[in-house]
């Protein structure tokens, strides 16, 4: 839900309430002012009533009774009391309706002959009047509320602007895009404050992912020229004379533990460019030529393991990808396969428009098969493994949205990868 | 033959330097790039291995002054990035080959040789190794004038074994010179084995001595035999 409608609909909530509560505590407001308005109004009226009964005092058998609002009659002799107001319910005998109306009741003697006076004044239309009133006035209220929520959205929406700009903005937002991104400006002062910290975070991100790549980059090159030193006097000390064999192997080993370690140097760089998008040249690659040229380079090894490659290539996919990355992917599931496959045992591959499938012989993983694409994971067996050569396959893969499985044929005891473009 | 060596590590130049007056070249040496850009204008070069990243000024640049003279030596690019740009604006330039860092002593004789037959006259050139005569442009080998028939890989390894006669050589370094990048992170490197007996039970056949030594564990040594 927008905060616009949010807001929006928060406010109308409240004022429901407000108008009904109000449409009430406003009526009752207007109806005690009225009672207040017709007491007055009675008590004048007594007043000249009580100057006609001193001025003209009637016959007793000429009572005035051609207003139904005021009535005189005798009262019973010395009950003289104070004026009292009340409220009382009168039938329209012609009408046939029944109103309630102000009633006062008092009684004046002129000279000792005391009457009864009884004043009444209807409540009709003073009630008909403060409800018409309160009505408009919530009316008034609910129809001002309904132009400021309008002019509210129309405000709103215009003021936010900047605000989804920046939004966007966000969202196209790419850490190692080539330009620094600036975020709109804008004359609200929070809006400006966001944009501003915003530009000043994007730099500082910026900043430091340049240097953290640059260190990776200088790290690993700079790691190289050791292992370059220790393999050349490994190499010249291998040309020496009168070395025993047990010297000799153990310049192959430390060799070896070069070569890996340099290995994985490469191997964490690549990840870590992978990772950082730093692949561009695509090029459309014919697969099955890929394939092919691979499943070469790989014959002579496989060979010497008895193991044999058995192809099927039912179509001939061409997928954009870096050259070097592909040649990742595919070599390191080949290799994989060979490592880890049973000697004498074949290699199935297959390839259709829309899969890549490799299969080998062998035992069942020594660790959770979650684990496999994770980096360092490996088989300890293999001392010349890095543990990065799946997790190579896995990152390569999701750079080209393709998706990789594995699943064990417990029945076929063979390990099955699938590479879904 | 005439070598430049251009490179800011003091240990690596030295011990470069070691190896291949091993070899018998006439080896001059450059740390910096001022140097070398004043080496490699003043005397003329058979080959010039070069390290891109050289504390004041780019290896590339060096490329482009011998190219921009006309400079008929090889060029051997050094580079401890192993990144195909560099790689591609390397030979854009005319570099002859590209070596990534960490490489082997007989790796970089081999790539220098390469080199340096190729850049020799178009005529058919020929090595001879006592019995064995080797025409690399035909990837041809013969013994007593007759040709061996040899797989790429049979023909690639005794080559190599040639190129670094009297070295001790590796398993590890005959395989990632012959088989190359696809053989990275390979546990066992007895594959080679199998080769080695073939190559050497065809130049037997053919009529050839024996050249190739077994170092047992370590790897193999060819050597004619004064």
């Amino acid at each position: 839900m927008k905060l616009l409608h949010k807001t929006t609909l928060y406010l109308l909530l409240a004022a429901l309430p407000i108008a009904l509560v109000g449409m009430y505590g406003l009526n009752a407001f207007i109806h005690r002012d009225m009672v207040h308005e017709i007491d007055e109004l009675l008590a004048n009226e007594l007043t000249q009533v009580q100057e006609q009964l001193r001025k003209h005092p009637p016959d007793l058998a000429d009572l005035p009774g051609w207003d139904p609002n005021i009535r005189i009659t005798l009262a019973p002799l010395f009950r003289q009391s104070a004026p009292v107001y009340s409220d009382s319910v009168v039938t329209d005998l012609e009408k046939k309706e029944s109103s309630v109306v102000r009633m006062l009741r008092a009684t004046y003697s002129v000279g000792n002959r005391p009457y009864q006076i009884e004043l009444q004044q209807s409540y009709l239309e003073f009630d008909e009047i403060a409800r018409t009133l309160s009505v408009g006035v919530i009316v008034c209220f609910l129809v001002v509320l309904a132009l400021m929520v309008l002019a509210d959205i129309l405000v709103t929406r215009r003021i936010w602007q900047p605000f989804y700009g920046i939004i966007r903005q966000l969202q196209q937002y790419r850490i190692e895009g080539p330009e620094e991104s600036i975020f709109p400006a804008s004359d609200v002062h929070e809006f400006k404050l966001l944009s501003q910290s915003l530009d000043d975070m994007s730099r500082r991100i910026r900043r430091q992912y340049a240097q953290q790549k640059q260190f990776t980059d200088n790290a690993s090159h700079e790691m190289q020229t050791p292992l370059s030193v220790l393999s050349f006097e490994l190499d010249l000390l291998q040309q020496s004379e009168g070395l025993s064999e047990a010297d000799l192997n153990r310049i192959q080993q430390s060799q070896q533990a070069i070569h890996r370690l340099s290995a994985l140097n490469k191997s964490l760089l690549l990840l870590a460019k992978i990772d950082n998008h730093q692949f561009a040249h695509h090029e459309v690659i014919n697969l099955v030529e890929l394939l092919d040229q691979l499943l070469a380079g790989y014959s002579d090894y496989a060979a010497h393991q008895g193991m044999t490659f058995n192809r099927l290539f039912t179509q001939q996919p061409n997928r954009p990808m870096n050259r070097q990355l592909a040649e990742i992917l595919f070599s390191n599931l080949i290799k994989n396969a060979i490592r880890h496959g049973d000697a004498n045992s074949s290699i199935f591959i297959q390839l259709s428009s829309t899969t890549f499938m490799i299969t080998n012989q062998g035992e069942p993983l020594p660790f959770p098969q979650e684990q496999l694409f994770g980096r360092f994971v490996r088989n300890q067996a293999l001392s010349q493994s890095t543990g990065l050569g799946l997790a190579l396959v896995k990152e390569i893969a999701e750079q080209y949205g393709m998706r990789v499985h594995y699943s064990y044929l417990a029945n076929h005891r063979r390990h099955l990868f699938q590479v879904d473009f | 033959m005439k070598i430049l060596l251009i490179e800011d590590e003091p240990s690596l130049l030295v011990a470069m330097r070691h190896y291949l007056e091993g070899e018998h070249y006439n080896v001059s040496t450059a740390s910096n790039f001022q140097t070398a850009s004043v080496k490699a204008h003043d005397y003329q070069y058979d080959c010039v291995v070069v390290d891109i990243t050289l504390p004041d000024g780019s290896g590339l640049a060096i490329v482009k002054e011998l190219k921009a003279a006309h400079s008929q030596a090889g060029i051997i690019i050094v580079s401890a990035k192993n990144s195909l740009d560099d790689k591609l604006s390397g030979l854009d330039l005319g570099a002859d080959d590209y070596l990534t860092k960490p490489f082997h002593l007989p790796e970089l004789n081999a790539r220098i040789r390469s080199v340096l037959r190729r850049r020799q006259h178009e005529g058919e050139m020929q090595l001879e190794f006592g019995s064995i005569t080797i025409v690399p442009n035909r990837k041809q080998v013969l013994v007593a004038s007759q040709p061996v028939e040899l797989t790429i890989k049979e023909y690639e390894l005794l080559l190599f074994l040639a190129t670094n006669k009297n070295r001790l050589l590796s398993k590890s370094v005959i395989v990632e010179h012959v088989w190359g990048d696809y053989m990275d992170g390979i546990d066992s490197h007895d594959f080679l084995y199998t080769h080695v007996r073939n190559l050497r039970r065809k130049l037997l056949d053919a009529g050839s001595p024996d050249y190739i030594t077994t170092r047992y564990g370590a790897g193999y040594i060819f050597s004619v035999g004064e």
